[in-house]
Protein backbone atom coordinates (compact mmCIF):
# COMPACT_ATOMS: atom_id res chain seq x y z
CA UNK A 1 0.00 0.00 0.00
CA UNK A 2 1.12 3.35 -0.80
CA UNK A 3 1.32 6.22 1.85
CA UNK A 4 -1.64 7.62 0.74
CA UNK A 5 -3.54 4.98 0.89
CA UNK A 6 -2.32 3.93 4.05
CA UNK A 7 -3.13 7.62 5.50
CA UNK A 8 -6.63 6.64 4.29
CA UNK A 9 -6.70 3.20 5.66
CA UNK A 10 -5.63 4.75 8.78
CA UNK A 11 -8.57 7.38 9.78
CA UNK A 12 -11.21 4.76 8.22
CA UNK A 13 -9.59 2.04 10.55
CA UNK A 14 -9.50 5.08 13.64
CA UNK A 15 -12.82 6.05 13.11
CA UNK A 16 -14.16 2.52 13.64
CA UNK A 17 -12.57 1.86 16.76
CA UNK A 18 -15.11 2.51 19.17
CA UNK A 19 -17.64 -0.08 17.83
CA UNK A 20 -14.43 -2.99 17.86
CA UNK A 21 -14.33 -2.33 21.37
CA UNK A 22 -18.23 -2.78 21.51
CA UNK A 23 -17.68 -5.60 19.08
CA UNK A 24 -20.60 -4.11 16.78
CA UNK A 25 -18.98 -4.51 13.87
CA UNK A 26 -19.47 -6.38 10.70
CA UNK A 27 -16.93 -9.72 9.54
CA UNK A 28 -14.96 -7.68 7.14
CA UNK A 29 -14.71 -4.72 9.26
CA UNK A 30 -13.10 -6.59 12.16
CA UNK A 31 -10.62 -8.01 9.53
CA UNK A 32 -9.47 -4.78 8.44
CA UNK A 33 -9.24 -3.22 11.91
CA UNK A 34 -7.15 -6.07 12.56
CA UNK A 35 -5.24 -6.01 9.63
CA UNK A 36 -4.46 -2.70 10.16
CA UNK A 37 -3.28 -3.00 14.06
CA UNK A 38 -0.50 -4.83 13.39
CA UNK A 39 1.48 -2.32 11.94
CA UNK A 40 0.16 0.97 13.56
CA UNK A 41 0.67 1.99 17.00
CA UNK A 42 -1.29 5.04 17.05
CA UNK A 43 -4.07 3.20 16.55
CA UNK A 44 -2.99 0.41 19.24
CA UNK A 45 -2.61 3.39 21.99
CA UNK A 46 -6.00 4.74 20.52
CA UNK A 47 -7.12 1.60 21.23
CA UNK A 48 -6.43 1.15 24.90
CA UNK A 49 -8.01 4.49 25.81
CA UNK A 50 -10.69 3.09 24.76
CA UNK A 51 -10.77 -0.20 26.23
CA UNK A 52 -10.20 1.94 29.21
CA UNK A 53 -13.22 3.71 28.61
CA UNK A 54 -15.67 1.25 28.00
CA UNK A 55 -14.71 -0.94 30.90
CA UNK A 56 -15.34 2.69 33.50
CA UNK A 57 -18.29 3.51 31.38
CA UNK A 58 -19.66 0.06 31.57
CA UNK A 59 -18.72 0.08 35.48
CA UNK A 60 -19.87 3.17 36.45
CA UNK A 61 -23.21 3.18 34.49
CA UNK A 62 -24.22 -0.13 36.39
CA UNK A 63 -23.61 1.56 39.68
CA UNK A 64 -26.82 3.53 40.16
CA UNK A 65 -28.93 1.90 42.00
CA UNK A 66 -32.29 1.85 39.89
CA UNK A 67 -35.82 2.18 41.80
CA UNK A 68 -38.40 -0.11 41.11
CA UNK A 69 -40.31 0.20 37.93
CA UNK A 70 -43.17 2.39 39.41
CA UNK A 71 -45.11 0.66 36.18
CA UNK A 72 -48.97 0.91 38.26
CA UNK A 73 -48.35 4.94 38.98
CA UNK A 74 -47.26 5.02 35.54
CA UNK A 75 -50.69 3.39 34.26
CA UNK A 76 -52.64 5.60 36.54
CA UNK A 77 -50.75 8.59 35.00
CA UNK A 78 -52.15 8.27 31.35
CA UNK A 79 -55.38 8.97 32.05
CA UNK A 80 -54.59 12.12 32.59
CA UNK A 81 -52.91 12.01 29.24
CA UNK A 82 -55.43 11.54 26.50
CA UNK A 83 -54.13 8.18 24.98
CA UNK A 84 -53.21 9.09 20.70
CA UNK A 85 -55.29 6.30 18.79
CA UNK A 86 -56.07 5.84 15.64
CA UNK A 87 -57.28 7.74 13.65
CA UNK A 88 -55.22 10.20 14.88
CA UNK A 89 -55.79 12.47 12.06
CA UNK A 90 -59.58 12.98 13.13
CA UNK A 91 -58.67 14.70 16.14
CA UNK A 92 -56.22 16.74 14.77
CA UNK A 93 -58.44 17.97 12.08
CA UNK A 94 -61.47 18.73 14.83
CA UNK A 95 -58.79 20.68 16.87
CA UNK A 96 -57.87 22.49 13.32
CA UNK A 97 -61.37 23.04 12.60
CA UNK A 98 -61.67 24.79 16.17
CA UNK A 99 -58.41 26.89 15.93
CA UNK A 100 -59.78 28.04 12.07
CA UNK A 101 -63.40 29.16 13.80
CA UNK A 102 -61.10 30.84 16.12
CA UNK A 103 -58.67 32.98 14.58
CA UNK A 104 -60.16 33.51 10.99
CA UNK A 105 -60.10 37.58 11.54
CA UNK A 106 -56.74 37.69 12.23
CA UNK A 107 -55.98 37.71 8.37
CA UNK A 108 -52.58 35.32 8.98
CA UNK A 109 -53.95 31.98 10.96
CA UNK A 110 -51.47 29.96 12.72
CA UNK A 111 -52.33 26.60 13.91
CA UNK A 112 -50.63 24.85 15.99
CA UNK A 113 -49.97 20.83 15.42
CA UNK A 114 -49.13 19.83 18.97
CA UNK A 115 -49.50 15.96 17.84
CA UNK A 116 -48.71 14.27 14.29
CA UNK A 117 -50.83 13.67 12.05
CA UNK A 118 -50.85 9.93 11.26
CA UNK A 119 -53.00 9.79 8.03
CA UNK A 120 -50.16 10.66 5.23
CA UNK A 121 -52.54 11.61 2.55
CA UNK A 122 -54.17 14.11 4.70
CA UNK A 123 -53.46 17.38 3.06
CA UNK A 124 -53.07 20.21 5.85
CA UNK A 125 -56.26 22.53 5.61
CA UNK A 126 -56.74 23.13 2.25
CA UNK A 127 -56.92 20.44 -0.53
CA UNK A 128 -56.75 23.47 -3.37
CA UNK A 129 -53.36 23.24 -5.56
CA UNK A 130 -51.61 26.43 -6.13
CA UNK A 131 -52.48 28.07 -2.86
CA UNK A 132 -49.37 29.42 -0.43
CA UNK A 133 -48.50 27.99 2.82
CA UNK A 134 -46.17 28.91 5.58
CA UNK A 135 -45.50 25.75 7.19
CA UNK A 136 -43.59 26.19 10.85
CA UNK A 137 -41.18 23.66 11.40
CA UNK A 138 -39.39 23.27 14.58
CA UNK A 139 -35.66 22.00 14.35
CA UNK A 140 -33.20 20.77 16.85
CA UNK A 141 -29.21 20.66 16.01
CA UNK A 142 -26.91 18.05 17.38
CA UNK A 143 -23.84 19.50 16.14
CA UNK A 144 -23.04 23.25 15.40
CA UNK A 145 -25.51 25.28 15.67
CA UNK A 146 -24.50 28.55 14.05
CA UNK A 147 -22.96 26.18 11.29
CA UNK A 148 -26.31 24.32 10.59
CA UNK A 149 -28.39 27.56 10.55
CA UNK A 150 -26.12 28.82 7.91
CA UNK A 151 -26.26 24.95 5.84
CA UNK A 152 -30.51 25.54 6.47
CA UNK A 153 -30.48 28.98 4.99
CA UNK A 154 -28.48 27.98 2.18
CA UNK A 155 -30.61 25.12 1.67
CA UNK A 156 -34.09 27.05 2.01
CA UNK A 157 -33.06 30.72 0.87
CA UNK A 158 -36.31 32.01 0.72
CA UNK A 159 -37.30 30.59 4.72
CA UNK A 160 -37.61 32.53 7.90
CA UNK A 161 -35.89 31.77 10.64
CA UNK A 162 -36.41 32.57 14.00
CA UNK A 163 -33.76 31.60 16.71
CA UNK A 164 -34.27 30.82 20.37
CA UNK A 165 -31.63 28.97 22.51
CA UNK A 166 -33.73 25.69 22.82
CA UNK A 167 -35.16 25.09 19.73
CA UNK A 168 -35.26 27.17 16.46
CA UNK A 169 -38.36 27.61 14.75
CA UNK A 170 -38.30 28.01 10.43
CA UNK A 171 -40.93 29.48 8.04
CA UNK A 172 -41.09 27.93 5.19
CA UNK A 173 -43.75 29.29 2.37
CA UNK A 174 -44.61 27.12 -0.26
CA UNK A 175 -47.79 25.06 -1.86
CA UNK A 176 -49.82 23.60 -0.05
CA UNK A 177 -49.05 19.70 0.91
CA UNK A 178 -49.83 16.72 1.86
CA UNK A 179 -48.76 15.47 4.99
CA UNK A 180 -46.56 12.64 3.74
CA UNK A 181 -45.06 15.46 1.57
CA UNK A 182 -44.22 17.43 4.32
CA UNK A 183 -42.66 14.17 6.40
CA UNK A 184 -40.10 14.20 2.95
CA UNK A 185 -39.68 17.86 3.34
CA UNK A 186 -38.37 17.33 7.02
CA UNK A 187 -36.76 14.33 6.13
CA UNK A 188 -34.66 16.18 3.70
CA UNK A 189 -34.04 18.91 6.18
CA UNK A 190 -32.74 16.45 8.08
CA UNK A 191 -30.23 14.97 6.62
CA UNK A 192 -28.19 18.61 6.67
CA UNK A 193 -25.41 18.04 8.78
CA UNK A 194 -25.32 18.84 12.78
CA UNK A 195 -29.78 18.73 12.37
CA UNK A 196 -30.99 16.45 14.52
CA UNK A 197 -34.73 17.26 14.25
CA UNK A 198 -37.50 18.80 12.29
CA UNK A 199 -40.70 19.13 13.26
CA UNK A 200 -43.83 20.23 11.76
CA UNK A 201 -45.31 22.31 14.56
CA UNK A 202 -47.84 24.58 12.62
CA UNK A 203 -49.23 26.35 9.52
CA UNK A 204 -49.77 29.67 8.86
CA UNK A 205 -52.71 30.39 6.39
CA UNK A 206 -53.74 33.87 4.35
CA UNK A 207 -57.34 34.59 5.26
CA UNK A 208 -59.11 36.76 2.80
CA UNK B 1 -16.60 -12.58 16.87
CA UNK B 2 -19.97 -11.67 18.45
CA UNK B 3 -22.16 -9.00 17.09
CA UNK B 4 -23.64 -7.68 20.64
CA UNK B 5 -26.28 -4.98 19.61
CA UNK B 6 -28.83 -3.19 21.59
CA UNK B 7 -30.84 -5.99 22.73
CA UNK B 8 -27.69 -7.25 24.84
CA UNK B 9 -30.37 -7.40 27.79
CA UNK B 10 -32.50 -10.39 28.86
CA UNK B 11 -34.85 -9.10 26.37
CA UNK B 12 -37.66 -10.71 24.35
CA UNK B 13 -36.62 -10.71 20.64
CA UNK B 14 -37.21 -7.24 18.47
CA UNK B 15 -40.17 -9.52 17.16
CA UNK B 16 -41.56 -9.71 20.55
CA UNK B 17 -40.87 -6.39 21.04
CA UNK B 18 -42.94 -5.31 18.18
CA UNK B 19 -45.89 -7.27 18.51
CA UNK B 20 -46.02 -5.48 22.12
CA UNK B 21 -45.83 -2.16 20.38
CA UNK B 22 -48.91 -3.25 17.87
CA UNK B 23 -50.58 -4.09 20.86
CA UNK B 24 -50.24 -0.54 22.42
CA UNK B 25 -51.25 0.95 19.33
CA UNK B 26 -54.70 -0.99 19.61
CA UNK B 27 -55.03 0.91 23.64
CA UNK B 28 -53.61 -2.32 25.01
CA UNK B 29 -52.33 -1.16 28.92
CA UNK B 30 -50.62 -4.64 29.48
CA UNK B 31 -48.88 -4.72 26.12
CA UNK B 32 -47.70 -0.55 27.44
CA UNK B 33 -47.18 -2.32 30.80
CA UNK B 34 -45.16 -4.78 29.82
CA UNK B 35 -42.90 -2.67 27.83
CA UNK B 36 -42.42 -0.22 30.43
CA UNK B 37 -41.33 -3.46 32.31
CA UNK B 38 -38.20 -4.12 29.83
CA UNK B 39 -36.86 -0.76 29.56
CA UNK B 40 -37.29 1.06 32.54
CA UNK B 41 -33.76 -0.41 34.08
CA UNK B 42 -31.82 0.64 30.72
CA UNK B 43 -34.05 3.59 30.26
CA UNK B 44 -33.54 5.01 34.16
CA UNK B 45 -29.56 4.77 33.79
CA UNK B 46 -29.08 6.35 30.87
CA UNK B 47 -31.35 9.31 31.70
CA UNK B 48 -29.46 8.86 34.92
CA UNK B 49 -26.16 9.40 33.71
CA UNK B 50 -26.81 12.27 31.27
CA UNK B 51 -28.74 14.05 34.14
CA UNK B 52 -27.22 12.86 37.60
CA UNK B 53 -31.08 12.92 38.85
CA UNK B 54 -32.81 10.29 40.09
CA UNK B 55 -35.98 12.21 40.39
CA UNK B 56 -35.15 13.85 36.36
CA UNK B 57 -34.54 10.43 35.38
CA UNK B 58 -37.59 8.87 36.58
CA UNK B 59 -39.76 11.57 34.59
CA UNK B 60 -37.65 10.70 31.67
CA UNK B 61 -38.82 7.66 31.64
CA UNK B 62 -42.39 7.88 32.40
CA UNK B 63 -42.31 10.63 29.49
CA UNK B 64 -40.46 8.50 26.73
CA UNK B 65 -43.04 6.27 27.78
CA UNK B 66 -45.97 7.94 27.59
CA UNK B 67 -44.65 9.19 24.10
CA UNK B 68 -44.40 5.88 22.95
CA UNK B 69 -48.29 5.17 23.99
CA UNK B 70 -49.05 8.10 22.19
CA UNK B 71 -46.76 7.22 19.20
CA UNK B 72 -46.53 4.10 18.93
CA UNK B 73 -48.62 3.97 15.53
CA UNK B 74 -45.82 5.62 14.12
CA UNK B 75 -43.28 3.18 14.79
CA UNK B 76 -42.28 1.93 11.29
CA UNK B 77 -41.90 -1.94 11.20
CA UNK B 78 -38.80 -3.23 9.70
CA UNK B 79 -36.64 -1.03 12.15
CA UNK B 80 -35.98 -2.19 15.53
CA UNK B 81 -38.15 -0.98 18.99
CA UNK B 82 -35.12 -0.52 20.94
CA UNK B 83 -33.45 1.80 18.40
CA UNK B 84 -36.92 3.85 18.31
CA UNK B 85 -37.47 3.87 22.01
CA UNK B 86 -33.71 5.40 22.65
CA UNK B 87 -34.50 7.64 19.68
CA UNK B 88 -37.71 9.29 21.83
CA UNK B 89 -34.97 9.33 24.91
CA UNK B 90 -32.27 10.46 22.97
CA UNK B 91 -34.10 13.38 22.10
CA UNK B 92 -36.27 13.77 25.32
CA UNK B 93 -32.67 14.07 27.65
CA UNK B 94 -31.46 16.14 24.92
CA UNK B 95 -34.00 18.83 25.15
CA UNK B 96 -34.15 18.51 28.68
CA UNK B 97 -30.27 19.23 29.31
CA UNK B 98 -30.94 22.16 27.10
CA UNK B 99 -33.52 23.29 29.41
CA UNK B 100 -31.57 23.17 32.88
CA UNK B 101 -27.91 22.80 32.42
CA UNK B 102 -26.88 20.45 34.86
CA UNK B 103 -23.56 19.85 36.34
CA UNK B 104 -22.62 16.22 36.90
CA UNK B 105 -19.61 15.80 39.39
CA UNK B 106 -20.50 13.66 42.00
CA UNK B 107 -19.25 14.56 45.67
CA UNK B 108 -18.15 11.69 47.48
CA UNK B 109 -15.49 11.64 50.24
CA UNK B 110 -13.35 8.88 49.28
CA UNK B 111 -11.46 8.24 52.63
CA UNK B 112 -14.41 7.52 54.21
CA UNK B 113 -15.88 4.82 52.47
CA UNK B 114 -15.10 1.28 52.73
CA UNK B 115 -11.64 -0.09 50.28
CA UNK B 116 -14.12 -2.25 48.11
CA UNK B 117 -15.94 0.33 47.15
CA UNK B 118 -13.27 2.70 46.86
CA UNK B 119 -12.26 1.69 43.42
CA UNK B 120 -15.63 2.16 41.87
CA UNK B 121 -16.08 5.29 42.98
CA UNK B 122 -12.95 6.44 42.19
CA UNK B 123 -13.46 4.84 38.60
CA UNK B 124 -16.75 6.76 38.40
CA UNK B 125 -15.34 10.65 39.84
CA UNK B 126 -12.19 9.83 37.07
CA UNK B 127 -14.64 9.10 33.98
CA UNK B 128 -17.49 11.51 35.29
CA UNK B 129 -15.18 14.56 35.96
CA UNK B 130 -14.14 13.69 31.80
CA UNK B 131 -17.66 13.11 30.66
CA UNK B 132 -19.01 15.93 31.96
CA UNK B 133 -16.70 18.42 30.10
CA UNK B 134 -17.41 17.07 26.78
CA UNK B 135 -20.81 18.52 24.72
CA UNK B 136 -23.89 16.73 25.41
CA UNK B 137 -23.95 15.31 21.94
CA UNK B 138 -20.34 14.06 22.58
CA UNK B 139 -21.85 12.13 26.17
CA UNK B 140 -24.63 11.02 24.81
CA UNK B 141 -22.72 9.18 22.46
CA UNK B 142 -19.97 7.72 24.29
CA UNK B 143 -23.15 5.61 26.52
CA UNK B 144 -24.78 5.14 23.39
CA UNK B 145 -21.64 2.67 22.09
CA UNK B 146 -19.98 1.64 25.70
CA UNK B 147 -23.23 1.34 27.79
CA UNK B 148 -26.02 0.53 25.43
CA UNK B 149 -23.37 -1.26 22.79
CA UNK B 150 -25.10 0.47 19.95
CA UNK B 151 -23.15 -0.37 16.58
CA UNK B 152 -22.33 3.17 14.25
CA UNK B 153 -25.96 2.84 12.44
CA UNK B 154 -28.12 2.33 15.27
CA UNK B 155 -26.19 5.37 16.91
CA UNK B 156 -27.04 7.44 13.65
CA UNK B 157 -30.62 6.32 13.60
CA UNK B 158 -31.01 6.76 17.44
CA UNK B 159 -29.70 10.09 16.73
CA UNK B 160 -30.63 11.30 13.62
CA UNK B 161 -27.21 11.76 12.41
CA UNK B 162 -25.42 10.55 9.24
CA UNK B 163 -23.47 7.34 9.90
CA UNK B 164 -19.69 9.80 9.30
CA UNK B 165 -21.24 12.19 11.85
CA UNK B 166 -21.69 9.75 14.61
CA UNK B 167 -17.93 8.18 13.87
CA UNK B 168 -16.05 11.75 13.78
CA UNK B 169 -18.15 12.40 17.26
CA UNK B 170 -16.82 9.34 18.61
CA UNK B 171 -13.42 10.33 17.48
CA UNK B 172 -13.34 14.30 18.35
CA UNK B 173 -14.85 13.05 21.79
CA UNK B 174 -11.78 10.45 22.80
CA UNK B 175 -9.44 13.21 21.66
CA UNK B 176 -11.46 15.46 24.52
CA UNK B 177 -11.40 12.93 26.93
CA UNK B 178 -7.34 12.14 26.38
CA UNK B 179 -6.50 16.12 27.08
CA UNK B 180 -9.01 15.94 29.65
CA UNK B 181 -7.81 13.19 31.44
CA UNK B 182 -4.21 12.68 30.89
CA UNK B 183 -4.31 9.52 32.80
CA UNK B 184 -5.99 7.93 30.25
CA UNK B 185 -3.39 7.76 27.59
CA UNK B 186 -0.91 6.77 30.82
CA UNK B 187 -3.28 4.12 32.67
CA UNK B 188 -0.52 3.29 34.90
CA UNK B 189 -0.85 6.71 36.18
CA UNK B 190 -3.97 6.27 36.74
CA UNK B 191 -3.84 4.25 39.86
CA UNK B 192 -1.83 6.52 41.52
CA UNK B 193 -3.32 9.83 41.33
CA UNK B 194 -7.33 9.80 41.70
ZN1 LIG C 1 -3.76 3.64 12.43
Amino acid sequence: MNQAGRARDHRAVELLLPWYVNETLEEHEVQSVEAHLQHCADCRNALRELNALSGAIKRTSATPLVPDAPVDAFLKSLDEAQPQRRPAWYNNWSAIAASLLALVAAGVLYVALDRPIANPDFRTVTQAEGVQISYVFEVEYSGDVEQSRRALAETLPGAMLMQSSGEDRIIVTMDSRTVSELDAFAASLQRIDGIARVALVGVQLPVD
Amino acid sequence: MTNRRLDRTQHDSDADEAGLLREVVEGDRDALAALYRLYHTPLFRFAFRLTNSYGTAEELVNDVMLAVWKNAHQFRHGSKVSTWIFGIAYRQCMSCLRRKRVTIVPDVRIDQIADSARDAIEDSQWIERGLAELPDEQRVSMLLVFYLGCSYGEVAEITGCKEATVKTRMFHARRKLRSNLPSLADPVNREVKS
